[in-house]
């Protein structure tokens, strides 16, 4: 119990570390928020009296550790403020956005899971022959490709080359459900094989370094079959840690699944970031900032839990 | 393997000295020629010749590739060796390394891409930024683990400063490794640089391998002829090449390996 509490402290000590430094870079932008009233280029006289009316509206004539305190207070109501272009909350812009993206790394992250882990224990299973190595050599590869590397090719096989699929993954009104998992289909599929070469080594890796431990020897000493030797005990020991080193991997990805949502247009978080960029929308691209901290912050505590309430060894030693 | 090295190699050093011989880049042709003579890999939708981007994009996208590398390795083997060889520093300089680790990068290069002038020297500093936790943390502890070794002790016994061990004993010693982590380094400086391209974050007027990409992808009628063959293929090719043939150089390469990680 004193190792969870220990953790989240870090994370929050974490947490508010971030959030400070997202409150300082706002404040320490070389332009001033009315620069754009301020160009006299327009036509319009933007007057001192104005300016200070605005300033104390915004509440910006405050001292800095008091706006820093009532940022505080705006968080904790879960305010992100108001997106300067939509004209409404941030936090209601974000969720349609924030809901895609869930969907794209949920769709893609399971399966690789699933086949990075079963690779493995073929890759570890048949150690030193032709299948461990072509599986290790791909995966090195496909690991070190770019991830927009990755999803281009997909574009240009699957969707121009041989139109089996959709270039764009943009949502249409009046789309049934197997339109949509079509025009789905590319993004998940790039998310996936990006991820799908870090499980797969960091899995591999793993499960050698149990396979080497004296339970084993143990296990095939006194006649335990093979493939049960790898189920019960070379997985159950390499299992904790691992599920706990790919939660932070995950956490590590969000980089990804932004370039893949870039090449297929998709909708999701980095696409409104991106918008945002353009259009100088300072409170949106905090918001986003923020929700993606949030998540990279849970994504991280999580990991710590894991490996705290499945691997009794740590267990122990707290 | 040294074949393959070679041959995926051989791309980028070449546009890198065909830059030498072809005019910079202007838009004076019509848009979309296909290749041909006098284009050998046709004009984009601007009418810039296809060809001289790429030989002059490998100048910016190499340069920012390359020092950038250079200049995280350089602060990360800092970092990290400072870590490992005094043990006051190691908790601080650590907790630096995680926080920055625990950061999400991109959505905080697209934050940072509104404060900063989009220029290749802010593209460097941002790139060996993020790029050097990765040195700091495979570097302290083989220099941590170098400063039990026997010789060491000696040397400190007898009086050897800091410095002194620092480049004399441990420098020779971590020294592959360092090598290694440089093209890493290099390597991850690329990637993440001709991305930021990709996404629009930097000078869209300075010939780059991203930002091809980025105005390639940025047309509607580019997959819909076969714009794409030209326009879309060679500078993501030659990144790829690029990028696979570092990675090849470090397949074979002495590494510190971690287990866990298997690579």
């Amino acid at each position: 119990m004193r190792r969870v509490l220990a953790l989240l402290g870090q994370n929050l000590a974490l947490a508010l570390l971030a959030l400070a430094l997202n409150f300082l870079l706002l404040r320490l932008a070389p332009a001033s928020p009315f620069a754009a009233l301020e160009r006299d280029d327009l036509g319009t006289v933007f007057t001192a009296e104005q300016r200070a009316r605005l300033e104390a509206h915004y509440g910006l004539d405050r001292p800095l550790w008091a706006q820093f305190l009532a940022y505080f207070g705006r968080l904790f109501q879960g305010r992100l403020g108001e997106s300067l272009y939509f004209n409404q909350p941030v936090t209601q812009v974000i969720a349609p956005y924030l809901a895609n993206t869930a969907i794209l790394v949920g769709l893609g992250f399971f399966p690789a899971l699933l086949v990075g882990l079963l690779l493995a224990l073929l890759s570890v299973a048949f150690h030193r022959t032709p299948l461990d190595g072509g599986l290790f050599t791909t995966m090195i590869l496909l690991k070190s490709l770019p991830p927009y590397f990755t999803a281009m090719a997909l574009l240009l096989l699957l969707a121009v080359l041989w139109p089996l699929f959709p270039t764009t993954a943009t949502s249409l009104p009046g789309m049934g459900f197997g339109e949509n998992l079509r025009r789905l289909f590319l993004p998940v599929l790039a998310y996936a094989l990006w991820e799908v070469g870090t499980i797969y080594l960091v899995a591999r890796g793993a499960l050698f370094s149990v396979l080497g431990s004296p339970f084993v020897a143990y296990a095939r000493a006194k006649g335990v079959p093979e493939s049960w030797v790898y189920l019960r005990h070379v997985l159950r020991a390499a299992l904790p840690p691992l599920l706990a080193r790919i939660t932070l991997l995950l956490a590590g990805s969000l980089g990804g699944v932004f370039f893949v949502e870039r090449v297929f247009a998709y909708p999701g978080l980095s696409t409104l970031a991106l918008a945002a960029v353009g259009r100088f929308d300072y409170p949106l691209l905090e918001g986003v900032f923020l929700v993606s901290l949030g998540a990279v912050l849970f994504l991280n505590l999580l990991a710590d839990l894991l490996l705290a309430f499945l691997d009794p060894r740590t267990r122990e030693a707290a | 393997m040294k074949i393959a090295i070679l041959t995926l190699l051989t791309p980028s050093l070449g546009l890198l000295a065909l830059s030498f011989f072809l005019p910079y880049p202007r838009a004076s042709f019509p848009a979309y020629l296909p290749p041909g003579p006098g284009h050998p890999l046709g004009t984009d939708d601007a009418g810039y010749d296809v060809l001289s981007l790429l030989a002059h994009g490998a100048r910016t996208t190499l340069g920012v590739g390359f020092l950038a590398g250079s200049l995280a390795t350089f602060l990360g083997a800092g970092i990290g060796g400072s870590a490992g060889l005094w043990s006051r520093l190691e908790a601080p300089l650590m907790r630096l390394t995680d926080l920055f680790f625990a950061f999400p990068r991109l959505p905080l290069l697209i934050l940072m891409s509104l404060y900063l002038r989009p220029d290749p020297l802010n593209a460097v500093l941002v790139l060996a930024l993020f790029g050097w936790p990765d040195t700091a943390r495979t570097l302290r502890p083989l220099v941590a683990g170098l400063r039990q070794a026997g010789y060491v002790r000696v040397a400190r016994s007898l009086g050897a400063g800091g410095v002194y061990l620092l480049t004399q004993h441990v420098l020779p010693q971590a020294w592959p490794l360092v090598a290694t982590q440089w093209i890493l380094e290099v390597r991850f400086a690329l990637i993440a640089g001709a991305g930021l391209a990709f996404l629009g974050l930097t000078d869209p007027t300075r010939p780059d391998w991203g930002v091809m990409l980025f105005q390639a992808f940025n047309r509607t009628e580019t997959f819909l002829g076969p714009y794409w063959i030209w326009t879309v293929l060679p500078p993501a090719l030659a990144l790829a090449s690029l990028v696979l043939g570092l990675s090849l150089v470090v397949l074979g390469r002495p590494r510190q390996l971690d287990p866990r990680l298997g690579g």
